[in-house]
Parts: C-alpha cells; structure tokens; sequence
C-alpha cells in the first residue's frame, strides 16, 4: 500500500476514533438534576356538614412542598369558625381525636338551603377559607330494580349484582353518593357494607336533568334478608373533591395526574356539604 | 346506497359537461392539455407550474401529472417550470384543441445535486396558503438521526409543525395532536405512521414522489381530520430504463429499483428498508439464555400500466411491519420449558387507481382503498408438558372507494367534485387465551363497523387578475351502531394580488373527524388505539381561520410568508384524570372498564403567527420557520373545568435549515431547531385530605396524594439542537455514489425526554428532587448510498 494511503487511512481512524470517543463521552450523565418550582406549605381542611348528621367535624392537616424538609407544626392552636347568616361560632379543638376540630350540629344548627363558610387561622399560614350551600332538598325517588347473577372465572362462584335506580331532580344540578349495606337471614338487625370502586359511587346529574341514573353494588353473598341504600345529595364541592381524590392513582407513570378539586381559598381541601336518605327492603 | 347513486349519477353527468366540442363555440378558445413527465424516466411530475405570459394565466399539474388550460385562439408561449428541473418554453399556434406532452429534465448536470435548478413556482400566486409541498429530494439531503431520512422530520422543521418529544416522528399542526392528522400515501389512510415507537415515520423518501402537507385553508378535497393533510405519492417506476438507489446506513439497510415492463407503457418500482441491529447481535446470544431483539422493515411496490393520454392504471401497496421478540428453551429433557413472546404492529396499504381522461377538459380518478393497521401481542409458554397461549389484537381496516373528478371549463375556473366512502372496521380490543388447564378457551373479540362517506364540490375561480377564490363545500357523514351524523363543512380561500410579487390571502375551513385515537402519551406508540364516534363520543370538529401575507422577492430570489390562524376545536377527547392505558388495555378489566369510560370530551383553541422565508434554489438554499403560537383546552372533567395549556402548547418553535452546495461534489447542510418547553402537570407538594367515610367516623384518610396545582402549568426545559451533516458525491461508472458523515446534535446539548421525580432521604427528613431525563447525546452516522 502506498504511503499516502495510509496516511489517509491512519487520518480516517483517527477521525472516526474521536466520533466515537465523543459519543461516548456524550452518552452518560443523559440524567440532569432539575430545580422544583418553589412553594410554601398550605393549611389542608375537609370538612362536610349535614343537618342530619349529630356532629360538625374539621380536619385540619397542611401540605409539605416536595423540596422541603418536613417539620411538625401544633395545630391545636388553629381558629376554626364557622360564619352564616345564623352569626359565627369557633368549633374547638377536640383533644379526643387530634387534628379534629368537632362541635355538635345542636349547638350550631345546620339549615337546608343555607350557605356556611369555614375559615381556618394559624401561625406561619395563610388564612383558608371555604364556603358550601347545604342541598335544600333531599332526594328520596330511589328504587330497587333486583339482582343480577354472574359468575366468576376466577373464584369459581357465582357473585350478584344489587341494582338500584334513582329519578334525578329536575331543574337544579345534582349529585349523588350512595352505600350499599346487606343483612343476612341468621342476623336480620346488622348491616354490613358493600365496598365498591368508590370513585364511581359519586354521579352527577350533568346532561341528564330529571333522568335516570343507575348504581350497582356487587357481593358474594347469597343469604340475603334485607339491602339498605343510604343516598346521599350532595352540593358540588363534596362531588368534585371526592371523584377526583378516588381517581388519583399514586405513582403510575402511565397515568393521566389527577388535579384533586379544592374550593379552600390560600389552601387545600373540601368545604362540603349533604343530605341523607335511607331506603331499606327485604328480599 | 345513496352514495353510490351520486357516484353513478358523477360518472353520467360528466359525460355531459363540456368537451371538445362546445369549446369551438366559445369566442373561438380551444385547450392546451397533456402530461409533464421527467426525461429519461417519464416519471409523471406533480405540481408543475403551466404558465402562459401573454394572458397572465396558468395552471399546475395534478396528482397525475395532467394539466388543461383553455385559450383563445392565438400565438403564445408556454412555461413549464418545477423546482429541481430546467424550465422549459415552448411556441405554440392554438388554433385546435392541442395534446402537449412535456418532458423536464433535471436542473442540474449531475443528478444527486438538485439545489441549483431553477424555478418560477411563486407563493404570491398561489389561491392556496397554509400548504407546503415538500421536495422528496431535499429530505435526502438535510442530516438525521442516525443517519435515517424521514419525511416527517424534516415537515417538523416547517412552522406550524412541531415536534413532541425529542426524536419523536409525531407532528402536532397548529394546535392538533397527532391523531388529527390524515396521512395518505397513494389514497390510503395510514393509521400509525411510526416505527420504533415513533421515532422514526414510515416514510423516509425512497419511493416517494411527492409530498405535501396542508395545515389549513383545506380544500373540499380533503376531510376527515381536524388538523392537517399529509398527501405522500409514490413514484409511478422508471419506463425507459432499469434504475435504482442502494444505501447503506448504521441501523439499516435500503434498496429501490425501478424499471420498464413494457417499453414506454408498464413500469414497476420496487422499494424496502429493514433494520439489522437485531442480525448483528444475534451471534452473541444463546437460546438458552434467551433471544430477544427488535427490527422494523418497509416495502413499497408499485405497478403502472399506460393505455394512452385516456386510460392509466396504477396498483400501489405498502407493508411495514415493527417486531418485537423474545425466546427461550431452557431445562433437560423432563423438564422442558420454552417460552416465545414478543409483538408487533404492522400497517399495509393497497390502492387500484384508474385514471381516466373524458375529454380534454374533463380528468377523472377513480381509487379502490384498502388500508389495515393492528397491533399484536402474543405469548406462548409450553413447561413440564403444560401449555399456555395468548394473543392480543388491536387494529383498525378500511376499504374504500373514491372517485375525483377535474373539470377546466376555462382559465377562470378549475372545478373539482367527488366522493369518498370508506368501510371502517374497528377492532379495539380482541384476545384469545388457552392452556391445557383451561375447560374453555377464552375468545373474545370486539368488532365496530361504520361507514365514513364525503361528498365535495370546490371551483378555482380567478376574477380578474387581482382575485382568485376558491370555494367549495363538503357533506361528510358517519353511520355506526345506531348512531349517524350528517354535517357540511363550508370551505373557503382567497388570494388577492397586491402588485406583481404579493399577495394577501385569507380561508376558512370547517373540519369533521369521526375517528379518534386514544393515546395518554402522545408519542404514537403502538397502544395507541383508534376507535370510532358513539352517540357518548361525538365527532371532533374545528374551524380555521387564517390571514396571510406572501412576498416574491426577485433577487435573491426568496419567497415571505406569514400567517396568522385561530383554531376552533369541539368535542376533542382526552384521558380522565387518573386513567392508564395500561389498565384500559388489561383483558381482565377490559370488561368492566370500556374505552368510553376512559375518555372525557372538552373543547381547545389555538391561535399563532407563522413566518416562512424560504430560498428554494441556488447553491445555498435551505428555510427559516418561526411559529408563535398557544394552545389552551378545557375539559368538564379535567383541571377541575378550568382551562389550561394543551400539552403541545408551544409558544416560540424555530427551524433554521440550509443546504449549500460546496462544489458539485459536496454539499453540506444543518439545521438548528428552538422550541419552548412542552407544559406538564408537575407536584408542587404532597398533602393527605380527609375524603368522607361512613366507615371511620366520618373521615378516612391514610393517602398521601400530590398537590399538582393546575394542569400542564409546569414547562420543560427549553429545547434546541443543531445538526450538522456532509455529502461527498461522486460520479462512478454506473451511477453516482454519496458517502453522507452525520453529526445529530452536534454541540451535545440534554434535551429534556421526560422528567420524574426521585425522592432522597437524610437525617433531618426526606426531600424530592425533579430528574431530567434526555434521550440522544451527539451522535454521529455515516451512510453510503449508490443511485445507478
């Protein structure tokens, strides 16, 4: 081979040495540290008021910023009250519980209908506050449709299907909660609860006014004596925050994030509000 | 059936529409017509601007290469002019109806340098905006990963394309994801354009002839996808003489060959890829151990058979196929195990085309379509004399008639009408399970017909020599499991002429999509499903308003344009908040959880600026593409019903391109791209609510969930990158050879790919620290390629 050949080819490898060299050299440190957008600690209230209920409860926790340290913090200090059009009155803390701030619904009697707001003090945070209108009326057209029989591949055993239907008020934007509770013939007084996807146990009225919706509830049971429904209207806020919450799906990157709802002003949480129907029948 | 009454009532009324005759009685006009082929090839060109100077009128070639011009009897001379190829003036006396067909020859001497032909194609004069016509030729020319050329690549670099992640093939137009974009090769919808989990498309140009993008101002033509039009042609295959290109490459491999089958009327072309990354380290892998590895390949083939100017027909297929494998045999004799798994996802396209000329005024084409795309998981696991089958498939497949018709009654009008019917099958979702512990084997498949029709109307008119207009109106209509939709979708362009080199241009299109693809990634994996309109899911709809603004300028020769557009879109679908496909695509939940529930419904907009400077000849040649542009959507059911930015939202993107022809033997070229930070929903902290149960007093709690602020309020890192490559090409004995260096991301920038979140831990409590993941360091390629 000629001398220039060579040099050509002695230039090549050299070029070529240094392409990959740089490759390599460019292919670690592919992963880079990135700064989190800074944010300060927030208060975090649920609170859900129902005139049927015996107690008005508040819990009270707050957020910790994924760049921060996490640091106890004595919420026992906080002001909780709650203000309407019956006046103000501060629910206390309830040295019972911890975190709970409780007080009975006869002591601040709860009126259908109307508007409640809750706002939150402590040291170091943001004054929160919410407000929720109590659903004035409480819908009772729910029915029992029957059973429904299917078998399961898997357990080698049949399950049912207690199916339920509900009339919508007409006129007005609804939502609706419901649990599912069985008695069995060898104990007709105690009821136990169904459990479902609860996610899908919160339904909405949205493009079906004065419709029909449907619940399902499954069990395993085949000794039934009675099912009990307990339907629960609900104001919006109580809806949102617990569909969105129940369709949260922790770490998977595969999903889509769910923005939980929060209509706490400065904070996080969920002022709602309820109403309770009950509907029992034997079978 | 209503359908195909108007298809036969289009056939027999355009028996009737003028011709030959009538056009004698008309003031003495007669028509210029005919084909505009390549010398040496007779590969029919499309886009071929026919220009006559002494009347200030012209036309361009159709798909097909045909043009007909009307004239009034007289002495004129004819330009035919197309980027790469050397313009060509001819005299003529039209005195009679003429048949003219034209051969261009290619602009520069040695033919793997196409830079320097010269070309008279004005933006200014063009009723149509929001359309880039992309010659096949420069892809081959710009740097790519890995040294693979890919046509949606470089549609990336235009503005008002853009990319979505890094690498990805995907192209987002205006404001629309990827799903709302119809991309037809030859007639045929292709329904998963990517390879490699989109990073790389079908297309890399071998057997391209033409392609062309549309991104608004839609002509009554097109229907189907809210978005864009990408129309891709296949060459038609050399009848003079057998030719071909080969090219050697890091990842894979390419051969084309063309040529006559019968002397000047039947010719075939030939096209396939395949990747060997697989071939090569399969020597270093045991059976026992476990044989895994991955390979995509394309074949494109086509047939053409000339009966003359009247009747052309043309049989056009493409099959690609993307595979993923896996096996193992492992044990002695007694205990044998033995497990082949893996999946692949494959697109295949045939189309039958019958071109057929009733008179000189009158061009007809008539495509039989079929297209089929799916995706298959399969597993087979045989141990210790057991047994255990699965096979998953997803998929979508259409046959279609179309028929379009081409009238030119005069130079003041070019009108076009037609009709499309496309029987969609969908399957989403069918798997079949057996073993031999198994009493039944499962076999459960879910098959969804509808019936997609669309029937347009659109004329070309030019009033005066200031305005062109170009209206048309489009029915498209959608049946399926009880449910049909019916909706006219009024189209509309114009050009007004503002001197000799500018123009101000405006359109209004409405667009319908009945087909939707549910995707929670965006980057076009083969998960990613079609899936049809319901009563519960409504067709997709948008409307598109642009202004713009387009400037000739003489020397250097340059060509402005701007663009502003607002983008309506109803009734667009999303993924619930807390939906994975994963779970949607799980056989064991697919019963209880259908793909409706998976979905929520909400509405966008998108409005932008979109500037274009392009240099489409010379030694030095190339674009610089600005879009600004933002894009908010709001769901019901997403962000708590409060609007937030779409995930391609992207407010500054900007391509630099440039090609320069160094001497006849080398060209180098780069490209240089911008793009803001993608939005993403990013924690700002961690927080446990209290929800309401009845089972702990009234309260539960005990999940920690994130605090995400709002939707997509979060934005990545900024994006840019340069590539850099460099052709040496040499004129051999039996062809021409380019030997192509490749640098991708030359100055090794880390683009953000995706991000995630990694918790530390120390003794003062925990902290969580945002990662940046980037996908591609510098890497360089080298490729070989040999056209003969």
């Amino acid at each position: 081979m000629k001398m220039y050949k060579i040099l050509i080819m002695k230039r090549v490898l050299v070029f070529f040495g240094c392409l990959a060299g740089l490759a390599l050299n460019s292919c670690t440190e592919m992963v880079t540290d990135i700064d989190l957008p800074v944010s300060d600690p927030s208060l975090v209230v649920n609170t859900y008021l129902s005139p049927e209920d015996s107690l008005i409860l508040v819990v009270l926790s707050k957020s910790q910023p994924l760049n921060q340290v996490w640091t106890e913090t004595d919420f026992s200090k906080a002001v909780v009250s709650l203000v309407s059009s019956q006046g103000s009155m501060v629910i206390p803390y309830d040295q019972v519980i911890g975190n709970i701030f409780s007080l009975p619904v006869s002591a601040y009697p709860l009126q259908p209908g109307n508007t409640y707001t809750l706002q939150v003090s402590l040291d170091g945070f943001e004054t929160v506050y919410g407000s929720t209108t109590i659903p004035p009326v409480i819908n009772t057209m729910v029915e029992y449709t029957g059973m429904t029989r299917k078998y399961d591949f898997d357990m080698e055993q049949f399950y049912y299907f207690l199916n339920f239907s509900l009339t919508d008020l007409p006129g007005q934007d609804n939502y609706y909660y419901a649990r599912c509770m069985i008695s069995r013939s060898w104990d007709t007084t105690y009821f136990e609860d169904l459990y479902e996807d609860r996610g899908r146990l919160f339904l909405s009225d949205k493009n079906n006014d004065g419709g029909k919706l449907y619940y399902s509830f499954r069990t395993w049971e085949e000794d039934i004596h009675s099912v009990r429904m307990i339907l629960y209207t609900t104001d919006e806020a109580f809806y949102r925050f617990h569909r969105t919450f129940f369709s949260f799906s922790g770490d998977d990157p595969f999903a889509e994030p769910v923005v939980v709802y929060s209509n706490v002003s400065n904070g996080l949480g969920a002022v709602g509000s309820y109403r309770l129907y009950e509907y029992t029948i034997h079978l | 059936m209503k359908t195909m009454k108007f298809l036969l009532l289009s056939w027999f009324f355009s028996l009737f529409l003028p011709g030959e005759k009538p056009a004698h009685a008309q003031a003495n006009r007669f028509t210029l017509s005919g084909y505009v082929s390549e010398a040496g090839s007779r590969e029919l060109l499309t886009g071929v601007a026919v220009y006559v100077p002494e009347q200030k009128v012209g036309t361009t070639t159709n798909l097909y290469g045909f043009y007909s011009i009307s004239l009034p009897q007289g002495q004129y001379q004819v330009v035919y002019s197309y980027i790469g190829y050397e313009k060509h003036l001819l005299d003529i006396r039209l005195d009679k109806d003429m048949e003219l067909n034209i051969s261009l020859v290619q602009g520069a001497e040695l033919k793997g340098i196409e830079v320097k032909a010269s070309a008279e194609a004005k933006e200014s004069e063009s009723v149509r905006m929001s359309r880039i016509a992309l010659p096949v030729l420069q892809v081959k020319q710009l740097p790519a990963l890995l040294g693979e050329k890919d046509v949606f690549k470089v549609l990336q670099l235009m503005p008002g394309v853009q990319k979505g992640t890094e690498g990805a093939s995907g192209l987002y137009v205006r404001g629309g994801g990827p799903d709302q974009n119809l991309i037809i090769l030859d007639d045929a919808p292709v329904y998963n354009a990517s390879h490699l989990f989109g990073f790389f498309s079908l297309f890399s140009g071998d057997a391209l002839k033409s392609a062309e993008l549309v991104k608004g101002g839609f002509p009554a033509r097109y229907g189907g996808r809210l978005s864009s039009v990408v129309e891709m042609n296949m060459k038609d295959g050399n009848k003079e003489k057998l030719a071909g290109e080969a090219g050697l490459g890091l990842i894979s491999s390419r051969l084309t060959l063309e040529g006559p089958l019968v002397k000047d009327k039947a010719s075939f072309l030939f096209s396939g890829r395949r990747t060997y990354i697989d071939l090569l380290i399969r020597p270093f892998m045991k059976l026992e151990e476990g044989v895994g590895g991955y390979y995509f390949y394309d074949l494109n083939a086509k047939l053409n058979y000339d009966f003359g100017s009247r009747n052309k027909l043309y049989l056009s297929a493409y099959f690609g196929r993307d595979v993923f494998y896996y096996r193992y045999r492992g044990g002695g004799s007694w205990d044998r195990d033995e497990l082949r798994s893996g999946f692949y996802w494959q697109n295949a396209t045939t189309t039958f085309r019958w071109n057929h000329l009733f008179n000189k005024r009158l061009f007809a084409n008539t495509s039989l379509i079929f297209s089929n795309y799916h995706l298959v998981l399969h597993a087979e696991d045989k141990s210790d004399g057991d047994f255990f089958k699965l096979k998953y498939l997803s998929g979508i497949r259409d046959f279609a008639l179309k028929s379009d018709f081409s009238w030119f009654p005069d130079p003041a009008h070019q009108v076009r009408y037609g009709l499309v019917m496309t029987q969609h099958r969908f399957r989403p979702g069918a798997y079949t399970v057996n073993a031999n512990y198994m009493d039944i084997p499962v076999d459960e498949t879910v098959r969804i017909d509808a019936l997609e029709s669309g029937l347009y109307a659109e004329d070309e008119i030019r009033l005066g020599e200031k305005i062109k207009l170009n209206p048309g109106i489009r029915l498209s209509s959608f049946v399926s499991s009880g449910v049909s939709y019916v909706f006219p979708e009024p189209r509309f362009s114009s050009s007004y002429a503002l001197g000799e080199r500018a123009a101000a241009k405006a359109s209004y299109a409405l667009m319908n999509q009945y087909v939707h693809l549910l995707s929670n990634t965006g980057l076009g994996l083969p998960t990613d499903l079609w899936v049809p309109s319901s009563s519960v899911t409504r067709p997709q709809r948008s409307q598109l308003v642009a202004a713009g603004y387009a400037y000739d300028f003489a020397e250097p020769r340059l060509s402005l344009t701007i663009e502003a557009y607002y983008k309506w879109m109803d009734h667009i679908i999303g993924y619930r908040e807390g939906a994975s496909f994963l779970v949607f695509n799980d056989p064991e939940s697919a019963e209880q959880v259908s793909w409706e529930d998976n979905i929520t419904a909400g509405m966008g907009h998108s409005t932008g600026l979109e500037l274009l400077l392009q240099k489409k000849t010379g030694r030095l040649n190339g674009w610089v593409g600005y879009t600004l542009s933002w894009t908010r959507q709001q769901f019901d059911e997403l962000n708590n019903g409060r609007t937030f930015y779409a995930r391609y939202d992207r407010r500054h993107d900007l391509s630099l391109v440039c090609i320069y022809e160094i001497s006849e033997k080398i060209v180098a070229s780069g490209t240089w791209v911008f793009a803001s930070g993608n939005p993403m929903t990013l924690p700002l902290a961690l927080y446990q609510p209290a929800p309401y149960s009845h089972v702990f007093q009234s309260f539960w709690g005990g999940m920690e969930i994130y605090n995400y602020g709002e939707k997509n309020a979060y934005r990545m890192k900024n994006f840019h990158r340069l590539d850099l490559s460099i052709q040496f090409i040499k004129k051999i004995r039996k062809g021409i050879r380019t030997f192509e260096i490749g640098l991708f991301n030359a100055y090794n920038r880390r683009n953000p790919f995706f991000y995630f979140l990694e918790r530390s831990y120390s003794p003062g409590g925990s902290t969580t620290v945002l990662k940046q993941v980037s996908l591609f360091p510098l890497i360089p390629s080298i490729s070989y390629n040999l056209k003969f």
